[in-house]
């Protein structure tokens, strides 16, 4: 399974991995915090809602746990897992407009407006990626929330399944079943996902 | 989900390129970022009451604000009596709250007028919904003894947003209220901003004049005293339910001084749940923070202590000559909340929604109000 990375992300310390947010002065903890994680979390968010809203949700995301730090459990997982499940948490707000973004996705698919014909093969080969890519489009605004973001943490936010897990507050082994039953779904279905459904569910919404 | 089909079948290396192409153009804007981290460093200074070490021009707390979206106008209207405070000399140039001359009073027989001219949204019979320009006034005696006056007006014809012309007609009540009562002790339900009565204690939710004029004017105190009060306020967000919905928790807003009540109530969009919920918020706080500062009984120190405060919780703000403009994002909404650096006076609030709602469409406002105060010898007119 590949995962993509945005750079690296800062290989931390076990005390950082895990601080102490009890600290009498936050100040200097979150400011790590921010600096370690805030980049690469605003770039999972952008990629499912948005350059403009994923800024918002970053700054959310860290307010939200600086008033709720006493929360964090350091046994119970990485700070990075607790930022991105409170992340995960404020994206329910958006489900709708991420379906809807990844439905106007899926529409290229079915129109083959960006498949312009190429002779050379490698052209081909990324007008077929981006097809795909479009298809998991539509595959994706069928999947319920709880698996979207499973799947995206994972390989979009380049989160290991034990952070998921932490994340989303289930057992490991369920994030690692739930992660093997959406990838095969995706691999048998992303292809042949139609979206003559599109508007009318997108209808539902409004 | 089923593996029926399986003619179309990808390989996991065809899967993870496609994730991989999917939405990879991102932007991030450094500034923004820059931005949310000197927010989130003010507020956690002004967690541990150390703001004057970490941002000397800005004392911070950090706070979900999740109420506020409920609508903007809340912001100005569920507090218990507005009253107005003087304003009319603003100086012409910008200058720090704290070091604002001291508030003109009005003299003997003078009122402070405040005139609250607001737009929101209501809905009838869950089904069709208007845009409603109004207007509340308030006329508070130098003598808060005296009579007051309070006034309600609907003003124009109301706007369709969605449902059907003919229930314009159906919009309740009157086209305008006034009642007069000394001290300010109303007894007639007055469903508009500034509507408690009487029977609401005094306090952080319905700030009186006995009470404002004992709040502290240090940030730090003043939050720790919003904080440590024990009386439950006005709930408007404990649910996930009530994120979502801009109005459904307005209190009174939709009863009439008649005595008939509408059906009206925002429709609930199908809501997965609310995250912010799952963690409970200081949002009541910020309420009670905002229905003080709204009021215009605070004294000008209360007042701007109250905006460092409130500026705080901005994840965007913007300065501009005299004026600075706070943006508090959150779930689907934004407040938009303008104040007067100058004379630490709000100037306006609206709601903004992030997406589209029930046929208002992102960046359109949900709610607005717009404040002026003034001093005047005229009682109700």
């Amino acid at each position: 399974m590949q995962v993509i990375h945005d750079g690296p992300e800062a290989a931390l310390p076990d005390s950082f991995d895990r601080p102490d947010l009890g600290v009498p002065d936050p100040a200097p903890v979150f400011g790590r915090l921010f600096d370690a994680h805030s980049r690469q979390l605003h770039r999972y968010l952008a990629r499912r809602v948005g350059d403009d809203a994923a800024h918002d949700l970053v700054a959310e995301t860290f307010l939200v746990a600086l008033r709720r730090r006493e929360s964090y459990r350091p046994d119970l997982g990485t700070a990075r897992s607790w930022l991105y499940g409170i992340a995960t948490n404020l994206l329910r707000h958006h489900i709708r407009s991420e379906t809807r973004a990844l439905r106007a996705t899926a529409r290229l698919a079915a129109t083959g407006e960006h498949a312009t014909a190429g002779h050379d093969g490698r052209v081909a080969e990324q007008v077929d990626a981006q097809t795909r890519a479009a298809q998991l489009a539509g595959a994706l605004a069928k999947l319920n929330a709880a698996d979207r973001d499973t799947l995206l943490l994972v390989s979009w936010a380049g989160l290991e399944p034990t952070e998921v897990a932490e994340a989303l507050g289930v057992p490991p082994g369920t994030i690692r079943s739930r992660l093997h039953r959406i990838r095969r779904w995706l691999r048998a279905n992303a292809a042949s996902v139609q979206s003559t459904t599109e508007t009318a569910e997108e209808a539902k919404e409004l | 989900m089923n593996d029926d089909n399986v003619r179309h079948l990808w390989s996991d290396a065809e899967l993870d390129e496609a994730l991989d192409v999917l939405h990879p153009h991102v932007r991030t804007d450094p500034a923004e970022l820059d931005r949310a981290r000197a927010t989130l460093l003010r507020a956690a200074a002004a967690e541990t009451g150390h703001a004057h070490i970490a941002s000397p021009a800005r004392k911070k707390r950090a706070g979900t604000w999740r109420w506020i979206a409920v609508a903007a106008a809340v912001a100005v209207v569920t507090g218990g009596v507005v009253v107005a405070r003087e304003v009319a000399e603003r100086p012409a140039t910008v200058a720090p709250a704290a070091t604002a001359t001291a508030d003109v009073q009005p003299g003997p027989g003078q009122y402070t007028h405040v005139t609250n001219t607001y737009t929101d949204i209501e809905w009838v019979a869950d089904r069709s919904a208007f845009a409603v320009q109004q207007k509340v006034e308030f006329w508070i005696p130098a003598d808060r003894s005296d009579l007051w006056m309070r006034k309600w007006t609907r003003q124009g014809d109301p706007v369709v947003i969605t449902g059907q012309k003919y229930d314009q007609s159906s919009l309740p009540g009157p086209d305008s209220t006034t009642q007069i009562a000394a001290g300010g002790d109303f007894k007639a339900p007055f469903p508009y901003p500034g509507g408690w009565n009487g029977d609401v204690p005094g306090g952080w939710d319905r700030p009186t004049p006995a009470f404002v004029e004992n709040l502290p004017t240090a940030p730090a105190a003043l939050l720790k005293d919003v904080t440590s009060t024990s009386s439950p306020p006005q709930r408007l967000s404990d649910s996930a339910t009530e994120i979502l919905p801009p109005m459904q928790s307005y209190p009174g807003l939709f009863e009439e001084p008649t005595g008939t009540t509408t059906t009206a109530k925002t429709p609930q969009p199908p809501s997965p749940g609310s995250a912010v919920a799952a963690y409970a918020a200081p949002g009541d706080t910020q309420m009670r923070l905002l229905t003080v500062l709204s009021s215009g009984l605070a004294p000008r120190p209360v007042r701007a202590a109250i905006i460092d405060l409130l500026r705080g919780q901005a994840t965007r703000w913007k300065a501009d000559a005299g004026t600075e403009t706070y943006t508090v994002s959150y779930g689907n909404h934004q407040l938009v909340v303008h104040v007067d650096t100058a004379t630490s006076e709000l100037i306006s609030a609206k709601n903004v929604t992030n997406q589209n709602f029930y046929g208002i469409r992102p960046g359109e406002p949900l709610s607005a109000a717009d404040f002026s105060f003034e001093i005047t010898s005229e009682f109700g007119s």
